[in-house]
């Protein structure tokens, strides 16, 4: 065979496993812009079920609310987004994550997502009754949460599902940390 | 020693030490199913194998016929069902280690056999060996164009103007990330 379709010499699953690897979603939704077949590959269920945009695949909260209107996020059980403190420039620091109408939708439209990470996230503009009440899990590490957020979560009608939340490096901790008494009430 | 034989006419048969071909599960469930049958001198047919393909892969079993066992993940005990699939899902995490990097069939006019390794590989039942050319793939066409990419997979672009519009739209979010 002088010049052989290579696309038709890898099979489904293992072209699968390649996607697998490449972990950045948007560079996974990307390629489905090849042909039909990738498309298909692409949009496989498989890869989105845990979808994460930390690191160099963090998107700003407009493209996030794009992403989670797109069917695809119908398949995630864990999403991880990481917000912008971090950042060396000023002006992203202070941008916020995510809002109150971004997590209805992610309660609305991934029926789902049980497990939930916003690291080095602005989040003082949310309180803990507005994140989807399936979650069994939360993942704060190095954000800044809203004062009234860890008695909230004293409340065992707020989230009741919950059974793992992470709260290393949250900035603001200490000034609410009377609550703790009343957090280790909870079971 | 255990013969493979490729699917050429006439075959290319390849002597290996039981112990590395084992490294393919396909192989060692077959030699386990004809315990009671003197394997050593039973060539194995391999019908979805070529002569280089298969010289490639017993070269990398050789090569790795001592590797410790992988490691299996101890299963997360979970009284909640939705997590039961949780360790199928984890981004796996593979770092092609020096010796396989020089193996991988790389050049860009090897390409076929890269692919042919990796169906073989996928047939034999060779995870680790799928797991790293997997990676390799992956690792080349990350962060190229679509065009580099159907281009270095010889791809046609088989959708229509008003398709590739409507797609633009739609991946309109990681555009630019």
């Amino acid at each position: 065979m002088a010049n052989p379709l290579t696309d038709l010499v890898l099979s489904d699953p293992t072209w699968l496993r390649v996607l697998s690897f490449i972990g950045d979603p948007g560079v996974v939704c990307q390629l489905g812009c090849i042909s039909r077949r990738w498309y298909r590959l692409s949009r496989d269920a498989t890869l989105w079920r845990r979808v994460n945009f930390t690191e160099r695949r963090r998107l700003s909260l407009k493209k996030l609310a794009m992403f989670i209107r797109r069917p695809l996020a119908i398949h995630m059980h864990s999403l991880r987004v990481e917000g912008f403190i971090m950042s060396n420039s000023h002006s992203s620091a202070k941008r916020l994550t995510v809002s109150p109408a971004l997590l209805k939708e992610l309660e609305e439209r991934c029926p789902l997502l049980t497990e939930l990470h916003l690291v080095n996230a602005k989040m003082d503009n949310i309180a803990l009754d507005q994140f989807p009440e399936r979650l069994t899990s939360l993942n704060f590490v190095g954000s800044v949460l809203s004062f009234d957020f860890l008695a909230s979560l004293t409340n065992a009608n707020i989230l009741p599902r919950l059974t793992a939340i992470d709260l290393s490096y949250v900035h603001n901790l200490s000034s609410f940390s009377k609550s703790l008494d009343g957090l280790l009430s909870r079971t | 020693m255990i013969q493979l034989c490729s699917n050429d006419d006439p075959p290319v048969s390849f002597t290996v030490p039981r112990k590395a071909v084992e490294l393919s599960k396909t192989i060692k469930t077959m030699l386990e199913d004809l315990e009671g049958f003197d394997m050593e001198q039973t060539p194995i047919p391999l019908p979805n194998v070529d002569a280089p393909t298969l010289e490639l892969i017993v070269k990398w079993v050789e090569q790795h016929q001592d590797d410790p066992p992988p490691v299996e993940k101890p299963r997360v005990e979970d009284d909640d069902s939705d997590d039961s699939d949780a360790d199928d899902d984890q981004e796996p995490e593979v770092v092609i280690p020096e010796w396989d990097k020089k193996f991988l069939p790389t050049d860009d006019e090897q390409k076929n056999q890269l692919f042919k390794l990796l169906n073989a590989a996928n047939y034999l039942e060779i995870k680790p060996l799928l797991d790293i050319g997997c990676k390799y793939v992956a690792d080349k066409i990350s962060g190229q164009t679509v065009e580099w990419v159907r281009d270095y997979l010889n791809m046609e672009n088989d959708y229509t103007p008003e398709e590739e519009a409507k797609l633009k739209e739609e991946i309109a979010w990681a555009e630019g990330l």
